[in-house]
């Protein structure tokens, strides 16, 4: 294995560790993300550390970092940016978006309508924008993790399933344990106050995250290059294949997986396989990454949910099949 | 079949005694017939009636016909007997027409000539025999009934058909792995076949666990945790997914106890 693995890999962890209490597999996803370039949409309810996830491992990489709102009103030059008038030298220039960054927090994308989204997908795909006549190249590494609430669907926009495609994992993000959650009370009694000009404010988790990086641009690009390396078998292949393919001739699902699906398992996979140290991927790997490459690209079919059945069920069958 | 035979014979009984009762009903008295006649003249005229005559005469239309003409005349009968054709026609100057004095039509009754018309009371029959609409409508309705009890019990057979029938049972894990591992042990084995020959070990020890209910994470996890189980993935990882694969010994001595046992003539020789 290569000896990037362990450094940057620890490192990240440890600093997250610092900040955030468990959710060991969100940061193991994010990982995944951040070394395959590949997109990741959170779903979780409000207040399982989600944003403070992003910023501590986007401060950890010394990546530059940006965070949006998304909210209905928002129109797509909020995100790629605008052509501005230069009253003082009557001419135009660029004002480029947030979406001009290394990693980007699109928090609650389902609020923002429609064409927002699809702005926004855009860039994620072609990893560029353009704006007015001009096409300018977003940054590498270019990274969206995107964020949705999967109870409050009140004066949302469900994002349609070619543009979930994009994303190459959708993780959907547990409580934490109730040993976890005494921990992190634990540490905000021990949080204080902060003081500013004068005034005071309690500090929150956010205090907590250090400005200095654990790792550069120049180590995530070397492990980058070692997830590049990793091997992956014919057999593995198969196995995805295979699953993919059953997702595709299941009676229960009326829209299977796109080719897409497959090229992420096997990314990811590869990039897990890093995470954890091998040179090599195993089914392990299929069958932890499955639900987050695979449930959000699939639909089921009327009958599947008139009988109550659930995605993950239908999935499981299928890995049942496979394994 | 019998049951659609019956709805029709029903029906056709049932439309025939209509018929008969129509036909009974209508011949004669208050019902409009046609009658042709040919007469010499061809400028006759119907003759104004009053309310109380026993014959309403229409003219349909006149034609000439073998040198004379031919008549269509309507009629509607309303006392039985024998009319003169004289009484309701005339000449067009008013004038009555006499020459037909000898021409008549006959306007029939379907009671008996020595009937003193008193009224019949009618005593309905204590089983009466089809040709009432509530009949029939009740009929249908028996038989709609009865076509839903049947067609809900033969659709239960057939539902159910194929769980009572005898069907070999599904090929084990044992029957299943048999091909693969001579295919292995002939060194034929192609990429398909070392992934079907992965999932049905993976499967086989889930099944011999009796784990094939938890999910594939959590099932794999306590395969690894399990001595043999374990050892056979570590092995299977090393021969299909590290790179270099693994020597035809290692392969051989994991595939070894999944082999069915030998015959003893095999073991003698």
């Amino acid at each position: 294995m290569t000896t990037t693995s362990p450094q940057f890999v620890r490192a990240v962890r440890e600093r997250v560790a610092e900040v955030v209490v468990g959710q060991d597999v969100v940061v193991e996803r994010m990982l995944i993300a951040l070394l395959t370039g590949g997109h990741l949409l959170l779903l979780g309810v409000p207040g399982t550390a989600k944003t403070l996830l992003v910023n501590t491992v986007a401060k950890a990489v010394a990546l530059k970092f940006g965070r949006v709102q998304f909210t209905i009103d928002m129109l797509p030059s909020d995100i790629l940016g605008s052509e501005l008038l230069d009253q003082a030298t009557g001419t135009f220039r660029t004002h480029k978006g947030p979406v001009f960054t290394n990693l980007l927090l699109a928090d609650e994308i389902n609020r923002a309508a429609p064409k927002v989204q699809s702005a926004l997908l855009e860039a994620m795909q072609e990893r560029k924008v353009t704006i007015g006549n001009t096409t300018h190249p977003l940054p590498t590494p270019f990274l969206v993790i995107a964020t949705q609430n999967p109870i409050e669907q009140a004066g949302t926009f469900e994002l349609p399933e070619a543009q979930l495609d994009r994303f190459m994992l959708c993780h959907r993000i547990g409580y934490p344990t109730p040993e976890q959650e005494e921990t992190v009370l634990r540490r905000q009694l021990k949080m204080g106050l902060k003081k500013i000009e004068g005034g005071a404010v309690p500090r929150s988790a956010f205090d907590m995250i250090a400005d200095d990086a654990v790792c550069g641009l120049p180590e995530l690009v070397a492990a980058m290059e070692a997830v590049q390396q990793v091997h992956v078998s014919d057999v593995f292949m198969k196995h995805c294949v295979e699953l993919v393919r059953l997702t595709r001739v299941n009676p229960a699902v009326e829209l299977g997986c796109s080719p897409r699906a497959a090229l992420s398992l096997v990314q990811a996979a590869r990039a897990r396989a890093f995470v954890r140290e091998r040179d090599y991927v195993t089914p392990e790997d299929l069958f932890e990454l499955a639900a987050d490459v695979v449930l959000h690209r699939i639909r089921l079919s009327y009958e599947a949910l008139a009988d109550g059945r659930q995605a993950s069920g239908v999935l499981e069958e299928m890995l049942q099949q496979l394994g | 079949m019998k049951c659609r035979a019956f709805i029709a014979t029903m029906f056709v009984v049932a439309f025939m005694s209509q018929r008969a009762n129509a036909d009974a009903q209508g011949r004669e008295l208050g019902i409009e017939r046609e009658i042709t006649v040919t007469l010499e003249r061809g400028d006759y005229l119907p003759r104004p009636l009053d309310d109380r005559t026993p014959v309403i005469v229409r003219l349909g239309g006149v034609e000439k016909k073998d040198g004379g003409h031919e008549y269509r005349l309507h009629l509607i009968g309303f006392e039985p007997g024998e009319h003169r054709l004289a009484d309701y026609l005339m000449h067009p100057d008013g004038s009555a027409a006499t020459e037909l004095a000898d021409t008549t039509f006959e306007v029939a009754t379907i009671l008996p000539p020595d009937h003193d018309g008193s009224l019949t009371p009618h005593l309905p029959a204590a089983l009466p025999w089809f040709g009432g609409y509530r009949i029939v409508l009740a009929a249908m309705a028996v038989t709609w009934v009865l076509g839903w009890i049947v067609l809900h019990r033969w659709g239960r057979r057939a539902r159910t058909g194929p769980m009572e029938t005898n069907e070999p049972a599904a090929p084990g894990f044992d029957e299943r792995l048999r091909p693969y591992l001579e295919r292995a042990a002939a060194g034929k084995l192609d990429v398909s076949g070392q992934a079907e020959l992965e999932r049905l070990l993976i499967g086989y020890w889930r099944d011999k666990l009796g784990i094939a209910g938890e999910t594939m994470t959590h099932g794999l996890a306590q395969l690894r945790r399990h001595p043999e189980a374990g050892e056979t993935l570590i092995a299977l990882e090393r021969w299909l997914h590290r790179p270099g694969g693994a020597k035809d010994d290692e392969i051989e001595a994991l595939l070894a106890p999944y082999r069915p046992s030998q015959t003893p003539e095999e073991v003698i020789s």
